[in-house]
């Protein structure tokens, strides 16, 4: 009995540790947001915010399962852990801002979420405006879940992402509540094409990832892969269409427009800009081992890798 | 047991190695300080009119508890509501200041343009309202301060008709910097 405790609460210690640090970049984000958002009208923050919602939608649709190998009837239990960077360029670092009245409506670039100081503009009565200054300084925004895969029945594999985010907010005070659930499904096109030189396989994926009441998305991904095997070796590639939509939720706390009486509590939807990709990877199996790493190039460019262990 | 140690220490690497180079909150917050406002209410059967009102200038941090590096001044408003009664056209004349320093002249002002909330920067509206270019070193002098004042603002002018029955607002809006 004591050793089912030991065991029990050495699970829950690595299992918070855990979450922690692979939700930290996400909700220290969220702090930083909120603060920086709620002094932004929704006209200001769509510019200021668009790289990270595009960079966060190529993360989550990201990682999935790369090998095209499926048999038609087998048995697969993989758990991965998969790692994302969507890199982050100049481009991603300035938006065309407009200031409000009576400053001059001509826009100026400015700093986004990821960009340095936010530009100032003058009034000739003697007043200054400034916009918001960046506030993530990093040349890739990361992100990390767990996945799932189980399988293979009548060729196809059905993979699952998720967080128990209540495990983090019972234990860790104002730890924004965070959720991620994922469920996705390969269909291999190749037990149709017996003599066909590569693997094919096709498949989709819905996903939705929450913070607090701040921030909600949801993603959904369909693709094609093909792959090879060499040995331990599977190279892949691949083709995908996806989409994010994220709702940002916040009380408006900064000045309106004069004669403005609008409501302060701003419910925003955002889409990522990343709509189409290819994807090139490798992976390697060692035994129960599993490790693969692939880049994908859209409108964004996102590495990700995965470290698996299972059959 | 083994096994999922390993399992974990992958994954916590992978997030350390990840969350690395991932800097966050590397500039200043800029935070809306909250809006001040002057009220008045006139209420008069001729046609001059006086008002005064006082701002607590530590209002403006009301919602904000980063460390403040200094406030800047970057829009001052009017806004002048008719009530019942009024005629409407009634134009205004006068000063509003603040400290016994002008904050602005009015020149036979229609009420009826500030109906809304309007800058007093607006440079469209110059043949009725005229800015004291002096003003806002002044008040962006009394925000570096250490203890923030109180200041006062004052209404004061002619009507062109009567009743004057008006509820005029001076708003101050301020950007905080923090550090």
């Amino acid at each position: 009995m004591k050793g089912y405790h030991s065991f029990r609460n050495y699970l829950r210690y690595y299992t918070v540790i855990l979450l922690f640090l692979t939700l930290i970049i996400p909700s220290k984000s969220q702090n930083v947001l909120e603060d920086t958002i709620e002094q932004l009208s929704s006209d200001a923050v769509i510019g200021y915010i668009q790289p990270m919602v595009d960079s966060f939608g190529a993360n989550i649709n990201s990682g999935f399962p790369g090998s095209a190998r499926i048999h038609r009837l087998g048995l697969t239990v993989r758990l991965q852990f998969i790692g994302m960077a969507t890199l982050i360029g100049d481009a991603e670092k300035t938006y065309l801002a407009t200031a409000p009245l009576p400053f001059s409506q001509q826009p100026v670039e400015t700093a986004t979420i990821f960009g340095d100081q936010g530009a100032s503009v003058s009034h000739p009565a003697g007043i200054e405006y400034q916009f918001q200054n960046g506030q993530i300084n990093t040349r890739y925004m990361p992100f990390v879940v767990p996945q799932l895969t189980v399988g293979d029945v009548f060729g196809t594999q059905l993979t699952l992402r998720y967080f128990p985010g209540s495990l983090v907010t019972e234990r860790i005070e104002d730890f924004p509540e965070i959720s991620l659930f994922g469920v996705g499904v390969r269909h291999s096109l190749s037990q149709y094409l017996p003599l066909f030189p590569v693997d094919l396989a096709v498949g989709g994926f819905y996903q939705t990832f929450s913070i607090g009441d701040f921030f909600d998305s949801e993603a959904t991904a369909f693709f094609a892969r093909v792959s090879k095997s060499f040995l331990l070796v599977t190279v892949y590639g691949g083709l995908q269409y996806e989409t994010t939509d994220v709702t940002l939720s916040y009380t408006y706390t900064g000045p309106l427009p004069p004669g403005d009486q609008s409501d302060r509590n701003i419910s925003l939807a955002l889409q990522g800009e990343n709509q189409f990709r290819a994807t090139a990877g490798a992976g390697i199996g060692l035994g129960v081992l599993h490790l693969n790493a692939d880049i994908s190039v859209g409108k964004v460019i996102v590495a990700s890798v995965g470290i698996g262990f299972g059959i | 047991m083994k096994q999922l140690s390993f399992c974990i220490v992958i994954m916590l690497s992978l997030s350390l190695v990840l969350g690395n180079g991932c800097d966050i909150a590397v500039n200043p917050l800029l935070f809306n300080g909250s809006p001040l406002t002057a009220e008045f209410v006139i209420d008069e059967q001729q046609t001059s009119y006086q008002g005064t009102d006082q701002i607590r200038l530590g209002n403006l941090l009301s919602s904000i508890s980063e460390t403040v590096d200094s406030i800047k001044v970057f829009n001052i408003t009017l806004r002048i509501e008719p009530m019942t009664g009024t005629p409407e056209n009634l134009t205004v004349s006068g000063s509003i200041d603040v400290d016994n320093q002008e904050m602005v002249e009015m020149s036979n002002l229609p009420i009826s343009l500030y109906e809304n909330e309007q800058s007093i920067f607006d440079f469209g509206l110059t043949q009725y309202l005229t800015g004291n270019p002096a003003l806002v070193p002044y008040l962006n002098s009394l925000l570096a301060q250490p203890v923030l004042q109180t200041i006062t603002v004052n209404v004061t002018g002619q009507a062109s008709d009567t009743p004057v029955r008006l509820r005029i607002f001076v708003t101050l809006y301020t950007q905080v910097y923090t550090s």
